[in-house]
């Protein structure tokens, strides 16, 4: 500051200039009463709503169309792959409910439309998967404690014909080092209960299994237009954790078994992310890593890339690339062997067998007036064991 | 197990590395260019006012919601001897000429190109709003306007009610 001593005069003989003014103003009664006396910090900070309003509203629908074979499905021949040919259809409703400055909550309301166009293990014995619907509610709460502290909750409930699904978890953030780094800290507890149903079709009561998680994270940026986060989680399964109608072929493909997994599964996940936006071109490129292992011995890998790139300011596409590889758990069969480890785990899921798959998507995305948007996008979902996917999804956003 | 939660501390150690470097408590001796070419020494552009400076980008939508408010507290307090800037860092001259050409922005806004007042001041997050008294101390930092920034502005204009 050169001289601040003769700035400070001038904008002092300019402030006197100003009252002045706004006198003579006022006595002809000119001046507004903005100007007489400043806004109020709600006016300012567009907080003059208080009350409890909606702030969010967001529809899609999601179809998903799978294909392809595989063992655990009873609808092939006894010692070979069944179809998994299956469409899904999902319309979605989130409602954003802001009930102060620090407390919002989001309201997400999932159905799924199953049509199994042919027949899966469930076909066979039961018209449950022919035709099935689920219905689902998820209520997540945010609480700003201070402007560095936030406390989250979440409560789900899903249910289908066969199957119910309640969870309930906590989260707690903290930003550090003036918001360029956030650290969090979250636990989930899942509870399913379904029917006990048998490749057979018989029905055995009802089977319980609890899955309790734990996720840690840390983000940080690293300049204005670099952001990278990580994370771990742990995950244990206790219970039945097998699909009890799913069944594996035996040796020789005289006939099929039931499928049984050990009592307790421990998962271990951990990912890192980085984002690079590129101003000038309005480009945003993320890559992701993550690497997964459990105690079923299956090790998996993830390798993704994300390209954002505005085509105009209101025009947004996403191009996206998913890698993964799987090892498989190591009780996967095809021609399972009945010795005296007829009681021990064995599978013949498509999902628990080793694979490699890949991901392509594209979206658009256009942002329309008054802080709405609509999208359109497209995934192809494709593995070298026998099954692909195509998803195809509507959106439209809107904020208030 | 105890090899994942290694992993994990090792990154968040590397990527927290940065995070405890100390932030400068003064404005930097730099000139900067106007959106318009014109350049300015930076103890110019405070022009000896409780200045408000908004760190900012066209691409930053967070940035775009901070806007509606600096323009109000711009037009409440603007009359009592505040002075609201932006600055928007890391873009080109045309990119921002063309934003301003769409947008309504009542106050001046500088550009920093290459990021060196960001660095200099030791901000890495978009949107960003600085508190300056007229001799250039960095008073307060935020994400955004707040109700801590306002109660600060008004009783460095004394204006507290």
């Amino acid at each position: 500051m050169e001289n601040p001593q003769g700035a400070a005069a001038a904008v002092g003989i300019e402030r006197s200039l100003r009252r002045a003014c706004l006198l003579v103003c006022a006595c002809l009664g000119i001046a507004t009463a903005g100007r007489a006396e400043p806004a109020s910090d709600a006016a300012i900070l567009g907080q003059s709503n208080q009350g409890v309003r909606v702030d969010e509203f967001r529809l899609r629908m999601t179809s998903y169309y799978q294909d392809g074979h595989g063992y655990q499905s009873q609808a092939g021949t006894v010692a070979g792959p069944g179809s998994e040919r299956a469409m899904i259809v999902q319309p979605m409703m989130l409602v954003g409910i802001r009930q102060s400055s620090r407390i919002h909550h989001e309201v997400v309301i999932p159905i799924d439309i199953v049509s199994a166009a042919s027949a899966n293990a469930l076909d066979v014995v039961s018209h449950a998967s022919a035709v099935n619907e689920a219905i689902g509610v998820e209520l997540t709460s945010r609480f700003d404690l201070t402007d560095d502290d936030r406390l989250t909750s979440n409560i789900t409930w899903h249910e289908e014909e066969p199957f119910g699904s309640g969870s309930f978890g906590l989260g707690y953030s903290r930003s550090l080092a003036d918001d360029n780094a956030v650290l969090g800290i979250s636990g989930q507890a899942t509870f399913d209960r379904f029917d006990n149903l048998q490749p057979n079709g018989d029905r055995y009561g009802r089977r319980n299994r609890t899955a309790l998680n734990g996720n840690v994270s840390f983000l940080q940026l690293l300049s204005p237009t670099t952001v990278f986060d990580a994370s771990y989680g742990l995950t244990f399964q206790q219970g039945t954790l097998q699909t009890t109608y799913n069944s594996v072929p035996l040796e020789g493909g005289i006939s099929r078994t039931k499928e049984v997994f050990p009592h307790t599964r421990t998962r271990h996940a951990v990912q890192a992310r980085i984002a690079q936006h590129l101003p000038d071109s309005h480009t945003t490129l993320r890559a992701a890593y993550r690497y997964y292992t459990d105690t079923f011995q299956l090790d998996a890998h993830t390798v993704e890339f994300e390209l954002h790139q505005y085509l105009s300011p209101w025009l947004l596409v996403r191009g996206s690339f998913r890698y993964y590889t799987q090892t498989g758990v190591d009780f996967f069969s095809t021609a399972f062997r009945l010795q005296d480890t007829e009681l021990g785990p064995r599978t013949a899921d498509s999902d628990l067998a080793a694979f490699h798959a890949t991901e392509y998507g594209l979206k658009l995305l256009w942002l329309a007036r008054g802080q709405s948007a609509f999208d359109v996008s497209y995934f192809h979902y494709s593995r070298d064991n026998g099954l692909f996917a195509n998803v195809f999804s509507l959106g439209y956003g809107g904020a208030f | 197990m105890l090899r994942f939660i290694c992993l994990a501390l090792c990154l968040v150690g590397c990527a927290s590395a940065s995070a405890v470097t100390p932030r400068p408590a003064n404005l930097p001796a730099v000139e900067l260019t106007r959106s318009d070419g014109r350049a300015e020494p930076l103890q110019g552009v405070l022009a000896g006012s409780v200045t408000v400076i908004d760190l900012w980008a066209t691409w930053c939508t967070a940035c775009e919601r901070e806007r509606p408010k600096l323009e109000r507290l711009n037009a409440a307090y603007g009359a009592h001897g505040l002075r609201v800037i932006g600055l928007n860092v890391g873009e080109s001259p045309s990119v921002v000429s063309a934003y301003l050409g769409e947008k309504r922005v009542s106050y001046p806004v500088y550009l920093d190109p290459d990021f060196r007042l960001a660095d200099a001041l030791g901000e890495k997050r978009l949107p960003t709003i600085l508190v300056v008294d007229p001799v250039g101390r960095i008073l307060h930092r935020a994400p955004s306007l707040n109700a801590e920034t306002l109660a600060l502005i008004k009783s460095k204009l004394s204006l507290n009610r």
